[in-house]
């Protein structure tokens, strides 16, 4: 029996797509679907889950805290991932020559994003921070007088924002990774037309590199908006002070396991989901008119 | 179509692993846990705390095993927090430990969850041996009439103070087993910060503290904070005033600015502002009291009671943690063993010592006096004599450790001049109560 | 040629000064781990006065009898599992994303980005369910075996996005030389995506060498601790912390995973020659 091509294609394409699609039966399916059943329960994790139709949505929308942790979250992604990213991509073109010392330039960069979620980074913090931090010995030298940064209200949730674009290695790592898919010569090419290395940057660098950064912008605004550990270690789970630091991933977890009602954090990880799904939907939409796909 | 089935199979996946969790576990329980009747049982033991304590508790388990040939102790130490997350996860998914650690910030959520195993049963037949034990301190076990908790020690609350500052600058305090007013204490921060210049602070801030503090204050006032039934107890103007005398302290520069207290809050013991003598006093448990002074060796730390009403009324408490049984348990017997062990074993409460408190044994908390620390002496003697005055609490009822977080809240709203001391005390008491009707049901 | 010099000396100082701007945390703490426990909060010195190893020798000694070097053997097991589980599983999967047409493939994308989109708190309690069902609590096999199933969608949509960025006229040529699908995967895609799988190597090191909140769910005995829970070990919000011991393990539990970058990176930066490029 001969198949058509596009027949072939398609089973070709399960075969490949078949260790992921197990892996979602298997374990990603139903806790996601638990997920979703226990959003419309009252679920205190030690006793069986009682169904309680819309109920938590409905006190979700009337939660003063909800609305604040949705507020700090937002702030956070649209603050950081920019920040982070342009960052990222500057350092990773100016890191991709191979001038002298480059490999250990870049390894000097990375290291922070090494630190992930360790509890020393909530003392390194503290230490930079605080009243007596070296941040404000800085400021000192310049005769400003600082203040407590981590546990002012109107500030930490600033410090938080400097921890994530501390640790913009991760980006980096990534942009690096496809800068160098970009062929030499176009760069030769354009040198001999005499195109000036800022314009090589945007006509050349940037168009080719829109896949990568578009899997950036998408990937962290998808993690920053579930951002929990740096706030988590740095206010001591408490996502103070005054709330001020308390993600809306923070407040999930206090909810869930902290305050015993997991029906509640699970209605509001589906909340959840339906926000980053917009964000990334539109994303994607515009994906079409500014990311380059050879 | 397609689509259907695949949503329907996968829902019944979903039910038949929710269902299996409900279900007893001993049937299926893996070969870790071996048969009774060969005489091969093992038990999982978990507690928080920090490296040397996992040392300890390594070693009575040790010592248990020896003595108890024929069960084996799995021994599952964590640090605070992750201990909380891991096991409400393992009760969720039906594989709690046999014998787990019970703290007041949670145990009422566990009990009012029938998460624990009445162990009145264990006490009748014998196997956990009470007699050496004061009534007031078993009390703290009891969750809604259920004897379900056995106190791992007593401990008090206290201000740990550091002697050396107060008499450098001339500041009278009470000895050890003496009360001293709320007025007195006022009266002596301001002597202190007149006398420091304001450079150093009096006291930590309660008013941003945890439950714990409204409760002693409630009982000053001749209330207390939860009603037996389960509701709030403490009235507006008992918080409101609470509230209102932290905010003059601070005002005054007696305690610590907000944002410093809440820094304070989080910070590790070697950096706290009482380590780093930036502040005179802290209100901690008594038991503590050899981790600070292990951290300043140069100053002598001792400890004080906490104030009393105007009026002389006392609020004291007694406190300390609990072990617990899971109803789960698959070997209550052997858990409850292993509990008797802890409170009457000596080699065991030669161990552990003042780990977390007095031994609750009262012959063998009197023999260990002998060869304890001088630190661990000053706490025993403080505790012992705050014992007299002190009475077991009415504990929380579920949903503590949400009222909890309200309750720092409101605090730190008013030490961040956000609200009124009347305002935060309406608030909150409105919010705590919506808290206790919500978990009613 | 002198103000070329001149040139090249500013851009090295300020990637030099900013790169110490951004190591000084780093540097703190190495500096902490050579210092004893009281010089750390109270020294106001930023080097040690008296360098010692205590903190490296307490640290080492483990908890509760059993040695740290157990708890770097349990995680390198897990991390070797789980790099190779992500790489194996994820390649094929990006490359019927990229590259393959089938019936509902927009559909699958979807849900697999809607997989990465909810937090992992509510998913704990159904997976430890599967899990213990499965018999498989205090096992490495709950952090292990889903990654040879590709549930890491991180890493999907990573080597989905590196292989469209590929030149399509590679899999044209080899479509007319007759290559099939599984012919061009494993001869044509794979060997040119060497920085995605290497991206992904260091990126699942990383992560599972970093995670401590599933591996403290399901790992219970003292003994299959890993690196990263026996790290909190030393830090107690109760009791008393092993700051000297934390500080000192950190820095060895850095160590794996910047060997693996500075090993690795030439294949992340090299990449692809611009010879196969042109085919």
């Amino acid at each position: 029996m001969k198949l058509s091509r596009k027949a072939r294609s398609g089973i070709a394409g399960y075969l490949f797509l078949t260790p992921w699609l197990l892996g979602l039966l298997a374990f990603t399916a139903i806790p996601m679907i638990a997920s979703l059943y226990f959003s419309f329960t009252d679920y205190d994790m030690l006793t069986d889950p009682v169904w309680s139709g819309i109920n938590n949505y409905k006190a979700l929308f009337a939660d003063p805290k909800f609305r604040s942790s949705l507020v700090v979250t937002f702030k956070f992604v649209f603050i950081s991932v920019p920040l982070q990213l342009a960052f990222a991509l500057f350092i990773a073109v100016i890191l991709k020559q191979d001038r002298r010392g480059a490999k250990i330039y870049r390894a000097i960069y990375y290291l922070p994003s090494l630190f992930g979620g360790s509890v020393a980074v909530a003392i390194l913090w503290k230490e930079l921070f605080n009243k007596e931090g070296v941040f404000n010995q800085i400021l000192g030298v310049f005769g400003i007088e600082g203040i407590n940064w981590i546990a002012t209200p109107s500030t930490a949730l600033n410090t938080l924002i400097v921890l994530a674009v501390w640790q913009f290695g991760a980006s980096m790592v990534i942009f690096l990774s496809s800068l160098k898919q970009i062929p030499q010569d176009y760069y030769e090419a354009a040198t001999i037309d005499g195109a000036s290395k800022p314009k090589q940057f945007f006509s050349i660098t940037l168009p080719l590199l829109t896949p990568m950064v578009f899997f950036n912008v998408v990937m962290q605004i998808i993690n920053a908006f579930q951002s929990f550990t740096s706030a988590y270690i740095v206010s001591g789970g408490t996502g103070g002070p005054m709330d001020s630091t308390l993600f809306y991933s923070l407040y999930l977890y206090t909810k869930g396991f902290r305050q015993f009602s997991m029906g509640y954090a699970s209605a509001m990880a589906w909340i959840l989901l339906l926000i980053i799904g917009v964000v990334t939907a539109l994303l994607f939409a515009s994906a079409k008119k500014w990311v380059y796909y050879d | 179509m397609k689509k259907k089935i695949l949503a329907s199979a996968l829902c019944l996946v979903m039910m038949a692993s929710l269902a299996s969790c409900g279900g007893d576990k001993d049937a299926d329980t893996s070969n870790k846990s071996g048969d009774a009747s060969t005489g091969d049982v093992s038990i999982r033991w978990s507690w928080w705390g920090d490296t040397k304590r996992h040392e300890l508790y390594n070693s009575i388990a040790d010592k248990f095993e020896e003595k108890n040939p024929g069960i084996k102790v799995e021994r599952e130490p964590n640090s605070w927090n992750d201990y909380w997350d891991k096991l409400s996860v393992q009760v969720a998914g039906g594989n709690a430990p046999d014998m787990m650690g019970m703290h007041v910030q949670y145990s009422s959520d566990y009990a009012g969850r029938g998460a624990l195993l009445d162990l009145q049963p264990f006490v009748d037949d014998g196997t956990i041996d009470v007699s050496k034990v004061e009534q007031s301190v078993l009390d703290t076990g009891k969750m809604d009439g259920v004897f379900c908790m056995v106190p791992m020690a007593v401990t008090t609350a206290s201000l740990i103070t550091n002697k050396t500052l107060l008499d450098e600058y001339g500041i009278e305090y009470p000895a050890y087993n003496e009360d001293w007013t709320w007025d007195e204490f006022a009266a002596a921060g301001k002597k202190f910060k007149d006398a420091t210049n304001g450079e150093i602070w009096f006291s930590n801030d309660w008013a941003t503290g945890s439950t714990n503090n409204i409760r002693y204050w409630a009982r000053i006032k001749g209330e207390e904070a939860f009603t037996p039934e389960g509701d709030i107890a403490w009235s507006e103007g008992t918080v409101a005033e609470w509230l209102t005398m932290w905010k003059e302290l601070r005002d005054e520069g007696i305690i610590p600015d907000a944002a410093t207290s809440n820094e304070d809050g989080t910070l590790a013991l070697e950096q706290k502002i009482f380590t780093t003598r930036k502040c005179a006093m802290h209100n901690v448990p008594a038991n503590q009291l050899y981790l600070y002074q292990e951290q300043m060796p140069d100053d002598e730390i001792i400890l004080l009671r906490q104030p009393i009403g105007n009026d002389g009324s006392q609020g004291a408490i007694i406190e300390g943690a609990h072990w617990s049984i899971s109803p789960k348990s698959s070997h209550q017997k052997e858990a409850a063993m292993l509990i008797n062990f802890w409170t009457n074993d000596e080699d065991a409460v030669n161990i552990y010592k003042m780990d977390q408190g007095v031994p609750i044994n009262n012959e063998l908390a009197s023999k260990i006096t002998a060869d304890l620390s001088e630190s661990d002496t000053k706490c025993i003697e403080f505790v012992q004599s705050y014992m007299e005055v002190a009475s077991a609490y009415t504990p929380a009822p579920i949903g503590a450790s949400e009222i909890d977080t309200e309750v720092k809240n409101f605090g730190q709203a008013v030490g961040f001049g956000e609200m009124t001391p009347e305002q935060a005390a309406k608030d909150l008491t409105a919010k705590a109560k919506e808290i206790t009707e919500k978990n009613k049901k | 040629m002198a103000k070329r010099r001149f040139k090249t000396f500013c851009v090295h100082f300020f990637i030099i000064l900013f790169g110490l701007i951004m190591l000084y945390p780093l540097l703190w703490m190495l500096s902490a781990s050579f210092k004893t426990s009281t010089e750390i909060f109270q020294g106001t010195n930023f080097f040690p006065e008296a360098p010692t190893f205590d903190s490296y020798v307490q640290g080492w000694e483990g908890i509760m009898g059993i040695p740290f070097w157990q708890f770097f053997a349990n995680s390198f097991t897990i991390v070797l599992f789980v790099m190779l589980g992500n790489i194996i599983s994820c390649l094929p999967t990006a490359y019927a994303f990229s590259k393959l047409k089938f019936p509902l493939r927009s559909l699958w994308f979807t849900i697999m980005m809607g997989t990465l989109m909810l937090p992992m708190h509510v998913k704990l309690i159904p997976t430890y369910i599967v899990f213990n069902n499965l018999g498989w609590v205090n096992t490495f096999l709950p952090m292990i075996v889903p990654s040879f199933f590709a549930t890491q969608g991180f890493f999907i949509f990573l080597m989905t996005q590196y292989m469209r960025g590929l030149p399509k006229e590679l899999d044209e040529a080899a479509t007319v030389d007759g290559c099939g699908p599984f012919r061009s995967f494993i001869q044509i895609t794979v060997p040119l995506s060497v920085p995605a799988i290497v991206t992904t190597a260091i990126f699942s090191f990383l992560w599972t060498w970093n995670d401590f909140f599933t591996q403290n769910i399901y790992l219970t005995e003292t003994k299959k601790y890993t690196v990263s829970m026996a790290l909190r070990q030393f830090t107690d919000a109760m009791g008393n912390s092993s700051w000297g011991a934390l500080f000192a393990m950190s820095v060895l539990s850095l160590i794996p995973l910047f060997l693996m970058f500075v090993l690795f990176q030439s294949y992340l930066v090299d990449g692809i020659t611009a010879g196969s490029v042109k085919g």
